[in-house]
């Protein structure tokens, strides 16, 4: 313990005979952790403003004409919460309408109109049967006459499916004077209007019509995941059929940026730490002789490693220091800039202590652990 | 004290720097080694001081084999039992004399009072003590020399190495040298000193020289 203070002493020693060389190298590094911890607070600061933008708001919209079962179920597992609302839908014309529906369906169950069947089920010609046999993977089903056939699958509201006894994977058959159509319950729903499992029927139902009217359906994203799954998520968006309106693009592009700063803050810390070890370097090139001697008089390399990441430590802390005064300066005009150009009313792109010491603490270990490295080990004797 | 068997240190293909060195030195005793440049002396001290490495034969220090340590029992084994004089001083330029001869003791991790006493103690019997806070840079060779000594001798160890330890002085100045040596010999001190003048040899108990690698004749003064 003595030991290592008096290595410390050294360690003084050498830091106040190299002043000049450990200032210089202070004031450089000082200055880029200044600009790496203004970006890095901007990094962290703006996605969390964001996401309150983004909560409950609408990023884009779909054709509903292009819609089919498949599309839902790819929404259904989009990490977002997402809502398809039909804005200015007149429900009584809706409901007109699916009565046209059903009359069609109860003249010729096909598959594609039969999917809202089972909800408007009130024909006595329609009977329904129950087979729980033969279901292979949930989506196939085999005949008697050993015909493959693809089954459909089935939303059903909570009350009815209480009533008719279904429960999700069980098959029904819907059968009339023609024909029969198989269906497997694929999921209960209790809310028409908002639940996406009933999602399928109805849109199919209400698309047509609001192909008919001109109109499309929105979708409304809940970014109440991190702002990653949303970028990931818009991006798989535009990658497919979906239009993201402007807002949603502006959001999209304002993350990469943020990602883009984030990125650069970090590669800022990597050289701001190479630069302090460049220093330690110039400094042990500069002083060989004198730890060479050093090492004469007993002074092993470890503890010649152990005083220059001493001495590297007291770089890092002081530029710390300067870098945080001078990030409060450039955060301050972020700030006034972004809070214009965005109305992001109460703005700060300060880091938090917290965050601010992880980077310290981060910065501390990365240099201890460069310093240990065996590299940087002078190598000169000297011979009497 | 310190023996030494059949030492050989080989540079290159042709160049055997020590060919052979069997000696064996006593506790106490005065040592001089003298030789024409080249013959190896300074390989000698050096691989004595574990500053270099010998490429065959062993080494006793008081029955303990200098292949046995590991690095970091031989940098103490340096700190505490050895102290090294060089012919260029290698003092410090920018720090003072007093943080010259305080390095050795900051390396043994003796505390700051206990590294006052010794520091000043030592300057006493160099005759150093009024230039302490003097910038090493600005001392005259000889009194270099003397803090070098002070540096040599501050932690108390057994032996002295000193590789011609006034090659860079005029008589004057070595006369007081070799005294100051002389005075830590009766001290008790165990001192080895390369030369090459062969009156300073004369100070010492016993004179070996050196040729080619090789002990050439050895004589009691
Ligand atoms: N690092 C080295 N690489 C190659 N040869 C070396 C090295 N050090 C010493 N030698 C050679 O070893 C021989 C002995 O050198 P050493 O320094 O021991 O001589 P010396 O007796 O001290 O001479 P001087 O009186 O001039 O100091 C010399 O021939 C020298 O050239
Ligand atoms: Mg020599």
């Amino acid at each position: 313990m003595k030991k290592l203070f008096n290595l410390l002493i050294l360690a003084a020693y050498e830091f106040k005979l190299n002043k000049k060389l450990f200032a210089v190298n202070v004031v450089i590094c000082g200055m880029l952790f200044g600009v790496m911890l203004a970006m890095a607070g901007l990094a962290c600061n703006i996605p969390k403003e964001i996401q309150d933008e983004i909560l409950n708001s609408e990023f884009g919209e779909i054709q509903i004409s292009n819609i089919d079962y498949k599309d839902i179920e790819y929404i259904t597992k989009l990490p977002l919460e997402i809502e398809i609302v039909a804005y200015e839908m007149d429900w009584s014309m809706f409901e007109e309408s699916l009565n046209e529906k059903q009359k069609e369906i109860n003249a010729n169950i096909d598959i594609d109109t039969s999917l809202n069947f089972v909800y408007y089920f009130s024909d006595d010609t329609v009977e329904i049967s129950m087979i729980n046999e033969n279901l292979i993977s949930g989506e196939k089903w085999s005949k008697e006459d050993n015909e493959v056939q693809e089954i459909n699958p089935l939303w059903i509201e909570e009350s009815l499916a209480q009533s008719m006894g279904l429960n999700v994977g069980d098959l029904v058959r819907f059968s009339n004077t023609d024909c029969n159509v198989d269906f497997y319950v694929k999921g209960i729903y209790r809310d028409f209007e908002h639940s996406l499992a009933a999602s399928y029927v109805s849109v199919k139902l209400y698309g047509t019509l609001i192909c008919e009217q001109g109109k499309s359906i929105m979708i409304r994203a809940r970014c109440n995941t991190s702002p990653y799954t949303f970028l990931t998520t818009i991006h798989s968006l535009k990658k497919d059929y979906f239009i993201v309106d402007s807002w949603g693009n502006n959001i999209y592009a304002m993350f990469l940026l943020i990602a883009f700063v984030g990125i650069c803050a970090g590669l800022l810390l990597l050289i701001t730490l190479s630069v302090v070890v460049d220093f330690i370097h110039i400094y042990l090139n500069l002083r060989q002789k004198f730890w060479a001697i050093n090492k004469a008089l007993g002074l092993t390399d470890d503890n010649r490693r152990f005083i220059c990441s001493f001495i590297s430590f007291f770089v890092i802390l002081l530029s710390y220091g300067i870098g945080i005064l001078l990030s409060k300066g450039l955060s301050w005009y972020f700030t006034e800039y972004i809070k214009t150009l965005f109305d992001f009313m109460d703005l700060s792109l300060n880091l938090t202590i917290g965050q601010s010491i992880m980077i310290l603490v981060c910065s501390l270990l990365f240099g201890f652990v460069i310093l240990w490295n065996k590299k940087i080990d002078i190598n000169s004797d000297i011979k009497g | 004290m310190i023996e030494c068997y059949d030492i050989i240190k080989q540079y290159g293909k042709d160049c055997k720097a020590l060919d052979g060195i069997s000696e064996d030195i006593k506790d106490g005793e005065f040592l001089a080694i003298i030789g024409e440049s080249g013959s190896g002396k300074s390989t000698f001290l050096n691989i004595l001081g574990m500053i270099d490495t010998k490429d065959s034969g062993a080494i006793m220090f008081d029955g303990i084999n200098y292949d046995d340590l590991s690095k970091k029992e031989a940098a103490q084994f340096r700190n505490q039992k050895l102290g090294y004089i060089f012919q260029n001083f290698y003092l410090e330029p920018e720090y003072t004399v007093y943080k010259n001869v305080e390095i050795p003791l900051l390396i043994a991790g003796y505390s700051e009072k206990q590294r006052k006493v010794m520091i000043e103690n030592t300057l006493k019997k160099v005759q150093m003590k009024h230039k302490i806070n003097q910038l090493a840079k600005n001392l005259s060779g000889g009194e270099k020399q003397r803090v070098c000594i002070a540096r040599a001798l501050v932690n108390e160890p057994e032996v002295i190495l000193a590789d011609e330890p006034c090659g860079n002085l005029d008589s004057q100045n070595t006369q007081n040298i070799l005294q100051i040596l002389k005075q830590l010999n009766k001290e008790g001190k165990t001192i080895i000193m390369v030369t090459h003048s062969k009156s300073d040899a004369a100070i010492a108990d016993r004179c070996i020289t050196f040729k080619d690698g090789k002990i050439m004749n050895e004589k009691t003064v």
